[in-house]
């Protein structure tokens, strides 16, 4: 094979720089040329005028009779099919392209192999004396799967996936904003409760009494009690002669009501939560007035945030109070809420399902008539504070906003989703991304039981996103949290508290925000909440 | 109660991590657990075995033309697309005569990374499709990390998301009529749920008894240090996105088309019961005549009376009920 190498190119001198260019006899350059070339339809090419346009490229000087036998060779050899690459001699050296995938599949390939297999290659011959010894085997294995994951390809896919480092700032921001500091990791290794059944030798569950489990280090192994001080645990209450050990886990665990009645109601198991003391954590606590600090430093200075003068959301450093209305949303008249400039609106209107509900359900006609489109409409916005380009803190200049579109969140049922989307769309929307409220109960684990579809149970709730106006207007901000939401369920059609987060993540801590169908539950700073049942 | 959207934020930690049930979905409930092993049990000893046709993309439509015209082949289970980004989905669903080789009544299944959800959704409202289909369901499969190999990287890159995507997303769809309170013959409702995780276990050490490789042969008898180098043998199909379609339809013809190339990483594995369509799938023995005599005998699975009284039925209507009690 290297001899054709030679042979073809005989006029070029620099070897080296001749097999960077091949692989085998495929000539690399060309392959890469001609998916370079290409566009979407087939197309004949002069061959002087491509060899010409293909020197003048990779700065080369190939003749043309080279060009030929190269193209040949992939012809003949490699891109078996035979139409979708053609080498018409009778019209005059023409080439015609019909089809790229087999030529894009091979450049693929002879990349990979030519940047990889080098490697491989000095690793086979040293390993594959002595075939017999298996681990040697699966070293080798391994090692080509590896370096498959090496290709260019892959190095520029995962460039290109690279976050901006506006949005590595704006997430170290949103860090030292809060600290979650309730949240308690729950045991994920513990399936048969063997483990956390050691926890009753040592907790008394009347009293209550914390315990310090660095006390039993006699007792327990120093994995138990790292375990045990930091993570909740969670305990099967059996009541003698009533809980059925076979029957399993109750469905509704610590949302039962006959066992909240009595324990005597419910022969399924509970299950009781032993919550670790998370006090005694110091480190915590120091770090927390660090960030005090840098926040006063902070509020001290302007009004707007200079990283949200870059999207126009309405972003305030205080919170403004919650506002409930109560109406009904069907006759309320939209054109009141127009000059609010809302950022963000949450929908949960109440789809008509087909089954008997504790509420109201409102028809799908009704939906649709709904006036949306006044919400977000374009607008010309108060007016801003913002600060002089030349950076002098005096010369703040008053300047209109023009505040078009923003954000829609609406929740669908699995009936409604396309419904959704055309509601979204008939009033102005694009549908950006579907959220999913995946449902877990007490003992975080998903909901599989209790038939809640109609032909796969549902362990998860549906959120159209929908946007309106110029997305690069959030362009920095976006991206910031999963398109899902893992969160415990509550109160029947209660939604997670976790969206309003995630939407103020979007526009701006405080943004001016709307909720359409809201409940008393649903009351929020800085939203306005409209609903009946306020 | 713990957040883990803000523990996300915080520490990037995702928030699937701390569900307790990601390796087995059923635990805690025993009779469940007992029904899906007896399904599973079932669906393994009455299949066919495994098929494996291999072709290109675009000469999939015509070959599956041809077959149905010529030999009238049919299929009750229909999925369509892997967890892959590569995928040529719009074009062969296209071009594909959906509604003739779905027999009725039946299912079909497209998987798609969620930057294709609007691609789709403009199939899906097209005049053939809802005519004849009706969309009953939408699944997601979640990967664990941004690590693995069904992490859809690209969703991000290109668009004007504005969440971080990490979901694949299913439409489930049926044509012709089933009734979930009487037709338990064909299909057995709310076994699974719509919501897949992906666990840590290999995938293909879970499905090790279905493939059909003297590969997993050895992987069963080396011991774990081998194993760590099988996890990155995967397959571009998880098994729990089959298992969905089989726990539900009782059918047993059922053919999955791959319509792209999946790359070494991710192999197009063989599974018993399935006709798998790929350009990359490993067996090529697939000959319409001989499955459509080998599938004739046994259309739907018997019915067990083991599994009748453990699976989750709909209510008996209450009026009925007040009748006869009288």
């Amino acid at each position: 094979m290297s001899n054709t190498v030679l042979t073809n190119v005989g006029d070029s001198t620099d070897n080296d720089k001749i097999s960077k260019y091949y692989y085998n006899d495929i000539n690399i350059r060309l392959l890469s040329y001609l998916t370079i070339i290409y566009n979407n339809k087939s197309n004949k090419y002069n061959l002087d005028l491509f060899t010409i346009s293909f020197n003048e490229y990779y700065k080369s000087k190939i003749d043309k009779a080279n060009i030929k036998k190269d193209l040949e060779t992939l012809i003949e050899y490699y891109i078996d099919d035979g139409s979708s690459l053609i080498l018409d001699q009778n019209d005059e050296d023409c080439l015609m392209i019909n089809d790229l995938v087999d030529i894009k599949i091979l450049l693929d390939k002879v990349i990979r192999y030519s940047s990889d297999v080098k490697e491989v290659r000095q690793n086979k011959s040293k390993n594959v004396q002595n075939p017999t010894d298996y681990k040697n085997l699966m070293n080798l294995l391994s090692s080509t799967c590896e370096s498959n994951n090496n290709t260019d390809y892959n190095k520029l896919n995962k460039l290109l996936n690279e976050k901006t480092y506006f949005h590595k700032l704006y997430r170290e921001r949103l860090k030292h904003k809060n600290d979650n500091k309730n949240f308690i990791p729950v045991c994920t290794d513990d399936h048969n409760y063997q483990h956390s059944m050691k926890i009753l030798k040592y907790y008394n569950i009347n009293s209550n009494k914390t315990i310090d489990w660095t006390k039993f280090k006699t007792q327990l192994s120093s994995d138990e009690i790292h375990c045990f001080s930091n993570k909740i645990h969670f305990l099967p209450i059996i009541v003698k002669n009533v809980t059925d050990l076979q029957l399993g886990d109750c469905s509704y665990l610590d949302t039962c009501h006959k066992f909240q009645q009595n324990n005597i109601n419910c022969k399924y198991i509970h299950y009781f939560e032993y919550r670790p003391n998370h006090s005694i954590d110091l480190t915590h606590n120091n770090n927390k007035t660090g960030k005090n600090c840098f926040i006063e430093f902070e509020e001290s200075i302007d009004e707007i945030d200079p990283l949200f003068t870059f999207n126009i959301s309405n972003y305030k450093k205080t919170a403004r109070k919650a506002i409930p209305i109560k109406c009904d949303i069907r006759k309320y008249d939209f054109t009141k809420l127009q000059s609010q400039n809302f950022n963000a609106i949450i929908a949960d209107p109440p789809w008509n399902i087909h089954m008997n509900l504790p509420y109201g359900t409102c028809n799908d006609q009704e939906l649709f008539e709904l006036p949306l489109h006044k919400l977000q409409s374009p607008k010309m916005n108060e007016y801003y504070n913002v600060f002089d380009k030349t950076g002098d803190c005096n010369a703040i200049s008053n300047r209109f906003v023009y505040k078009k579109g923003g954000i829609m969140a609406l929740w669908v049922t699995v009936r409604s989703i396309n419904l959704g989307k055309q509601l979204l769309v008939a009033n102005g929307y694009k549908i950006m991304n579907e959220l999913s409220w995946i449902k877990i109960n007490q003992l975080c684990r998903t909901i599989v039981t209790g038939r809640t579809g109609h032909w796969l149970n549902h362990s998860k709730e549906h959120l159209l996103i929908g946007y309106k106006g110029n997305v690069d207007d959030w362009l920095l901000l976006r991206q910031q949290d999963l398109d899902y939401i893992v969160s415990q369920t509550r109160e029947t059609s209660r939604k997670p508290d976790e969206l309003y987060d995630i939407l103020e993540r979007l526009c701006g801590e405080h943004s001016n925000n709307l909720e359409l169908f809201g409940r008393e539950t649903n009351l929020r700073k800085s939203w306005v909440t409209l609903g009946n049942q306020l | 109660m713990n957040n883990y959207t803000e523990n996300y934020i915080q520490t990037d930690e995702f928030p699937q991590q701390y569900i307790r049930n990601k390796e087995n979905t059923v635990e805690g409930y025993p009779k469940l657990q007992k029904l899906m092993d007896l399904k599973e049990q079932q669906v393994v000893t009455h299949s066919t075995k495994a098929y494996g046709c291999r072709m290109n993309v675009d000469k999939m439509t015509p070959y599956l033309k041809k077959w149905l015209a010529e030999d009238g082949l049919n299929f009750d289970v229909v999925m369509i697309g892997c967890l892959s980004e590569n995928q040529f989905l719009y074009p062969v669903l296209r071009s594909l005569p959906i509604d003739k080789l779905i027999s009725k009544p039946g299912f079909l299944f497209i998987w798609a990374s969620s930057t294709k959800i609007n691609e789709l959704s403009r199939y899906l409202n097209e005049e053939i499709v809802t005519k004849k289909f009706r969309r009953s369901e939408e699944l997601i499969f979640i990967p664990v990390d941004k690590d693995s190999c069904f992490y859809p990287g690209m969703a991000n890159g290109t668009d004007e998301s504005l969440l971080d995507k990490m979901q694949w997303h299913c439409w489930m769809c049926i044509t012709g009529t089933v009734r979930r309170a009487t037709d338990g013959h064909l299909i057995h409702c709310n076994v699974d749920t719509d919501l897949i995780l992906e666990n840590e276990t290999p995938i293909s050490s879970t499905d090790s008894e279905n493939t059909f490789e003297s590969q997993t042969q050895t992987q069963k008898d080396s011991n774990s240090k081998h194993s760590s180098i099988f996890k990155k043998n995967n397959n571009c199909v998880p098994s729990e996105i089959y298992k969905i379609a089989e726990n539900f339809s009782t059918a047993t013809r059922r053919l999955h088309i791959i319509p792209g190339r999946t790359g070494l990483n991710m192999p197009v594995r063989l599974r018993k019961g399935w006709v798998i369509m790929s350009p990359d799938v490993m067996l090529n023995n697939f000959k319409p005549k001989e499955y459509i005599k080998e599938t004739e005998q046994l259309l739907n699975l018997p019915e067990d009376p083991e599994i009748e009284k453990l699976r989750p039925k709909s209510p008996v209507q209450k009026p009925k009920y007040k009748n006869s009690a009288h």
